[in-house]
């Protein structure tokens, strides 16, 4: 079958896959963020959280998870099209993908303008160094 | 066509000489208006936030108030030129805080034609925390009543300032006072001068008031302290208030590195009599001042932006959890630039630079080491300003402003531990560029106001 005819069959399962793909790493991303927000902090109210890092601009890399997760679904159903064997590959790229991008998009995250990987890499140096 | 443009260069010409007329309308007086006021910062009756003592350790809660900080206002204007000098008990604001409190002026601005506020902290190491330094490691110290309350007395101190002004002369001098400081960082340099800005109205109905500026810091109730206080700076004040019903505004001097008053009771240590008594000898240095010169009515005031590399990490981490307020950009190569500014207000031959932070006193005077700026003394005389009263702390808080020369840092945690041999203000700095960034920002204000 081809990718045409393969995308006509099924198109809406690689929407639909897409789509979950994209709403799960956003909100994964939110998740780990505050919660490793929130080790830094010592600060046991979660709550509160929310409201310290309200002004994270989480919307550009959301958005750039939708972009990337579209031309995920073009490639998924390349592959889709080749059989079971791609199907697979096409669900591990997948996975891989999202990974990438979930830690790429909370790397990139700025909160109150201090880069969120800016951060982390100076805190593994002070693990690193024996301060922490 | 030829007509039409005869017209339209007529036209032109109206215009660009009745806006030169309004420029030259407003020509300087031949006497200074200023206006002084003060308002209590009460403490906060019902917050759940407690309240940090600044200054020396993290989460000591105040536990009683000695005397209670104040927002200290100083309207000055020659008809031609108007600004607001703003002191504030504590021991520094962030640009943020700063920027709100302008914000909060801005119509007030609009409507009396005040060119610029400036607000400076006094340094005070007895106040509750204004930076967020002071509370638990990675916990915002503020208390946010108290914060909001601070503001406020600082825009109504600024308001009842401008009410309260009246004609007079404005008179320098500069005294020299031995004994008073002491300097905690090799090289022991200081600036040991007491300076004195002194308005005398003509209307008797009005108080005196005195601009007072001295290099060292205001801990002279020492680190053991939980009381709220002014420190010495309100001991002054109140002492020159009580025997000549003059106001005063106190302004930190090149406090960094670590110029403070020295203990004047030892084994045992008194703080409350050491506070008061530090206070009351300034005073009577400040009283028994002589040959003050009456200044011109010139005025004129730059400020000047400037942005400087941010290397601190602890200073990172803390922008990054919102308890600093400050300016702070990242570079798409990964740099961290901190935005600040500086000030320079010429009064007739006399000049003060508002520097945004606690500078060393051997970059002012000179250190004669490649590795530094010229001498901020020296770039002033470039422009013919030869009296000088360089005053930290002003518009912002970035710490200490140390040499490059004597700039280390620790190898293996840079800010989080002391390199060896005493550089503790390094820990405390936005990084090595400051003191050179800082420089050419002076110059580019000095220049403008020369």
């Amino acid at each position: 079958m081809d990718r045409i005819a393969y995308l006509k069959k099924h198109g809406w399962r690689c929407l639909l896959f897409g789509a979950i793909m994209t709403a799960t790493a956003a909100l994964a991303s939110w998740l780990l963020l505050s919660n490793l927000y929130r080790f830094l902090t010592f600060d046991p109210q979660f709550h509160a959280i929310f409201a310290q890092i309200s002004d994270a601009p989480m919307v550009p890399p959301v958005l750039l998870l939708l972009l990337l997760s579209c031309l995920y679904c073009l490639l998924g159903t390349r592959l889709a099209a080749k059989g079971t064997g791609g199907r697979v590959a096409a669900i591990l790229i997948g996975i891989i993908v999202w990974l990438l991008l979930l830690v790429g998009s909370i790397l990139l995250t700025k909160v109150n303008r201090i880069l969120f990987g800016d951060v982390l890499f100076s805190l593994l140096n002070l693990l690193k160094s024996g301060v922490l | 066509m030829k007509r039409n443009c005869i017209v339209w260069l007529l036209v032109v010409a109206v215009l660009l000489s009745g806006c030169s007329a309004h420029r030259s309308a407003k020509k300087p007086n031949d006497h200074y208006t200023v206006g002084f006021a003060s308002v209590e910062i009460p403490l906060p009756e019902d917050s759940d936030q407690p309240l940090y003592i600044a200054g020396y350790h993290q989460g000591w809660e105040a536990t009683g108030v000695l005397d209670l900080q104040r927002a200290n206002a100083l309207w000055l204007d020659n008809s031609s030129t108007s600004l607001l000098l703003i002191t504030v008990d504590c021991i520094g604001l962030d640009g943020g805080t700063v920027a709100e409190i302008r914000s909060r002026l801005s119509d007030f601005c609009k409507e009396t034609d005040c060119d610029s506020v400036n607000v400076i902290s006094t340094h005070t190491h007895a106040g509750v925390d204004t930076l967020g330094l002071w509370g638990p490691i990675a916990q915002n110290g503020k208390n946010d009543a108290f914060m909001e309350t601070l503001k406020q007395a600082a825009v109504d101190a600024a308001k009842a300032a401008y009410k309260d002004r009246s004609a007079g002369t404005l008179s320098y001098t500069a005294t020299a006072v031995e004994g008073m400081q002491e300097d905690s960082r090799p090289p022991h340099v200081y600036d040991n001068h007491l300076y004195q800005l002194r308005f005398t109205p003509d209307d008797a109905d009005h108080n005196g008031i005195r601009v007072i500026s001295f290099a060292a810091h205001a801990e002279a109730l020492r680190g053991d302290n939980t009381l709220v206080s002014r420190d010495y700076p309100g001991s002054m004040a109140d002492t020159i208030y009580e025997r000549t019903g003059e106001d005063v505004m106190y302004l930190p001097g090149a406090i960094g590195g670590l110029i403070m008053t020295p203990k004047l009771y030892e084994d045992p240590f008194y703080p409350i009599p050491n506070m008061t008594h530090t206070g009351k000898k300034l005073a009577m240095e400040a009283l028994s001042a002589e040959d003050f010169r009456p200044l011109g009515t010139a005025m004129a005031v730059s400020r000047v932006p400037f942005t400087t590399h941010m290397t601190n990490t602890a200073f990172m981490y803390y922008r990054f959890l919102g308890i600093l307020q400050n300016d702070v950009r990242r570079t798409l190569g990964g740099r961290y630039l901190l935005r600040s500014e500086v000030t320079v207000i010429r009064l007739g031959d006399v000049t003060l630079a508002l520097m945004p932070g606690e500078v060393f006193p051997e970059l002012v005077s000179g250190t004669g080491k490649a590795e530094d700026p010229e001498p901020y003394a020296d770039i002033a005389a470039r422009y013919g300003q030869e009296d000088v009263i360089f005053v930290g702390l002003a518009n912002d808080e970035l710490g200490y402003i140390v040499p490059p020369s004597d700039y280390r840092l620790s190898e293996d945690a840079p800010y989080f531990k002391e390199a060896e041999d005493d550089h503790y203000e390094e820990t405390n700095s936005v990084g090595v560029n400051i003191a050179a960034d800082l420089a050419k920002a002076l110059e580019k204000a000095l220049r403008k106001v020369a």
